[in-house]
């Protein structure tokens, strides 16, 4: 009988290696499909821009080191989900905030319900804009003024002619009649406000 | 929940103004590759998942893999692999004398595909570097406190995961097969399989062993199972072990690549008190503070340096800079670049009229400022820019004077038209108070001080008699022997014009004529005292005396501007007087 002993052993390795680029090529793919939901998720938790960055970034690493396996696309939204959220605890921990688990569990459920498990963000966006036609000019001038340019209410109280304190009321009530509209335009349930 | 949903619609309303979700893809996969693994604690200390040498293989086999090898053959490969070692062991241990190649069988096959989850210590592999490696438990938290599988509601979660053992395994197995593929080493042993890239190291070492030990060499029988584990060169078998040591030495070498020769990116000019200048030397890890530096002192490429306050220092080519934070040197095609390393870092760049450029630089992005003064501060994964003067740009797009905007990979976003509130951050204020500086930008009106001339949009145009332009300076500006006066004009047709400083109470006047081409914008910069010294259009008085040192400390009253053509017009956009700091 003649036996290669290295070969099989050589066969097992290689096979291995193979199946690990695999995997790295399809956990690409992971991030490429999920990271976008991961960072609006963030923000949506209360993180700023770059935190949510930074945050997004930490929580793919954090999955790829645990030897992550996919089942589904719902369930690793999900996982992807908890393991950001749980991030933002350690960073809002470590600057000396106590907030609790429990404060942001329901935050889950509403994004949920609000974004579709974030699959919905697009139409969502599409409602928004539809209703942000219904504005008034200087409704949308305001939004432009703060969103696009970025400008400070005192800044945009002076391209508005308006109080620093007007401009403030101004963009409440807009947002609370772009809500209004949403929540009428997606069937969000209005019920729930409180 | 309504503030949730109001919450959720500005962060839509912030996507419909132009600030979408930054595509982070690039950003992550690096990270991932990275050896120090960015941000994430603990990647660099793992080769299981960083794995530089995975991801090089992974670039070049994938088209390869993708074909060759699906998922579903590791599986069927493995059980395979499992029961040819299993075969050998038992075909060897019936035989009692070791074959070449059986402990390689009977180490890296075996242990892992057995059991991922309880692998024996004496059975792993002993190339493998994490035995106790967390990442080894697949099952492992990713976060302390966070749940696994978080979908454990809408995903069979604990069920399937046992099943799932044997696709777990390749994520470590791999890992220590990584070192064995280097491309050029020809097969060990090319009888049966031309493999490609051969890996050497696992299958070459149990064959070598009973090349070393030889035949010859009589092995008590209760050295068969340790010869699986020669990770202990205090193995009794001394000569045994020995031998492969050679294997990984030779192979290193090709793999390192020359070190780049550092250059001198800068030059010590000032550094304000208390901020405690530290220098990091490539390729160091700690920081040496410096002590007694003086001017002129010179940094390489590939050193970082560290400031509590504002440092300045010279680029070449006239361009300043100002640092503050840990700043990272380079050059890159003989330009100097600037890299702020951590959040709040910031640079200063002052290269108006230079010839040079500078770059600044954010990991991958890197922008070239050249003849603008800008400010570059790290924010989070970006760079937030700011453009103080002339403009900026990357790739098609532009900053303006008084414009911000965070650059990252994709270019600038979050553009703002701040003005002067640029010059309000504290970082730019302490670099002013160093140069002393006094600065009229004309964007509010100077109201009765400016006694010839008119405001218009940010500039002041001259007006058709002598002088053009006049301003008065509020309180007067004492010249030192380092004052300088720079001033930004432009004429509508070529000509020479007289710029003059005026002493307090006419204790004298002095001048320069420079000629202008039509249409530019032009910075002139006057070293006073230096004027003083050596030009001939100095005058004092009335008496048309040269201008000598005991100008200095005069208190400068006005400034004024002439333009020596009939019809041209003058505009100037700004004018400073400051002081070079000095270095104490």
């Amino acid at each position: 009988m003649n036996l290669e002993p290295p070969d099989p052993c050589w066969a097992f390795l290689k096979v291995m290696a193979l199946a690990a680029v695999e995997k790295r090529l399809d956990f690409e793919a992971l991030i490429e499909r999920h990271q976008a939901g991961v960072w609006r998720y963030l923000r949506f938790l209360g993180a700023s821009r770059t935190e949510a960055e930074d945050l997004t970034q930490e929580t793919f690493l954090a999955v790829w080191k645990s030897g992550f396996e996919q089942y589904s696309d719902a369930a690793t939204a999900a996982y992807f989900r908890t393991t950001a959220r749980s991030r933002f605890l350690m960073m809002l921990r470590a600057r000396g905030r106590r907030p609790k688990e429990s404060d942001l569990a329901d935050f889950d459920a509403d994004w949920m319900a609000l974004t579709n498990d974030g699959e919905a963000w697009d139409e969502r966006i599409e409602v928004l804009q539809k209703c942000m036609g219904q504005l008034q000019s200087k409704g949308r001038e305001a939004l432009d003024l703060c969103y696009r340019q970025g400008l400070t209410q005192a800044e945009m109280a002076d391209r508005l002619e308006m109080k620093p304190e007007g401009v403030k009321t101004l963009l409440r009530r807009i947002v609370e009649k772009l809500r209004q509209c949403m929540e009428a335009k997606l069937k969000w349930s209005p019920e729930k406000n409180v | 929940m309504v503030a949730r949903k109001e919450r959720l619609i500005e962060q839509m309303l912030e996507e419909i103004h132009g600030n979408p979700p930054p595509d982070m893809t690039a950003r992550i996969t690096r990270a991932m590759h990275a050896p120090d693994a960015g941000t994430t604690q603990g990647l660099a200390d793992s080769p299981a998942l960083g794995g530089d040498l995975v991801r090089q293989d992974a670039a070049v086999q994938a088209p390869v893999i993708r074909v060759a090898f699906p998922w579903h053959w590791f599986a069927a490969a493995a059980a395979a692999a499992v029961l040819v070692g299993a075969l050998l062991a038992m075909t060897f241990s019936a035989k009692g004398d070791p074959e070449p190649g059986q402990p390689g069988i009977a180490g890296p096959g075996n242990s892992p595909a057995a059991s991922p989850r309880a692998p024996r210590p004496d059975a792993q592999d002993p190339r493998r570097e994490l035995p106790s490696n967390p990442r080894e438990n697949p099952r492992e938290p990713v976060v302390p406190g966070s749940p696994r599988q978080p979908g454990a509601n809408t995903q069979p979660q604990p069920g399937p995961a046992q099943p799932d053992s044997p696709p777990v395994v390749p994520p470590d197995q791999p890992d220590h097969v990584q070192n064995p593929p280097k491309p050029e080493t020809p097969p060990e042993n090319p009888r049966e399989y031309p493999q490609p890239p051969a890996p050497q190291d696992p299958p070459r070492e149990p064959a070598k062993d009973p090349v070393v030990g030889g035949p010859d060499a009589p092995k008590p029988g209760p050295e068969v199972p340790k010869q699986p584990v020669p990770d202990q060169p205090s193995n009794p078998s001394g000569p045994v072990v020995e031998a492969p040591k050679p294997d990984p030495v030779p192979d290193r070498p090709p793999t390192e690549a020359p070190k780049p020769v550092p250059v001198r990116v800068a030059t010590f000019l000032y550094q304000s008190d208390s901020a405690r200048l530290s220098l990091r030397a490539a390729g160091e890890t700690s920081w040496k503070e410096i002590k007694d530096i003086k001017s002129g002192q010179e940094f390489l490429s590939g050193s970082s340096l560290r400031a509590r306050r504002p440092v300045q220092l010279d680029l070449g080519n006239g361009i300043r800079a100002w640092l503050q934070g840990d700043i990272e040197l380079g050059i890159s095609d003989a330009t100097p670049s600037l890299e702020p390393l951590t959040t709040g870092d910031a640079v200063y760049i002052d290269a108006l009229g230079c010839k040079g450029a500078v770059l600044v630089r954010r990991g991958d992005v890197s922008m070239e400022v050249s003849d603008a003064a800008m400010m570059a501060e790290r924010s989070g994964t970006n760079l937030k820019i700011a453009c103080l003067d002339n403009e900026v740009s990357w790739g098609e797009s532009k900053l303006t004077a008084g414009q911000s905007a965070s650059l990252s990979g994709k270019g600038f976003s979050r553009e703002k038209t701040e003005g002067q509130r640029l010059r309000e951050d504290k970082f730019i204020r302490e670099i002013a108070k160093a140069q002393n500086l006094w600065r009229e930008d004309f964007e509010t009106k100077p109201g009765e001080r400016l006694f010839s001339g008119e405001v218009d949009g940010g500039r002041v145009i001259g007006a058709q008699r002598e002088p053009s332009i006049g301003l008065n300076f509020p309180g007067g500006h004492a010249i030192s022997e380092r004052s300088y006066l720079r001033v930004r004009l432009r004429v509508n047709a070529a000509a020479t014009v007289g710029l003059q400083l005026v002493a307090d109470e006419n204790k004298g006047k002095f001048g320069r004529e420079v000629t202008l081409e039509a249409d530019h914008w032009t910075i002139v910069r006057i070293a006073l005292v230096a004027q003083a010294d050596g030009e001939q259009r100095g005058k004092v008085g009335g008496n048309g005396g040269v201008v000598e040192k005991p100008y200095l400390n005069v208190l400068i009253a006005k400034f004024q501007a002439t333009v020596k053509a009939k019809g041209a017009q003058l505009e100037i956009d700004w004018i400073e007087i400051g002081e070079e700091p000095q270095a104490k």
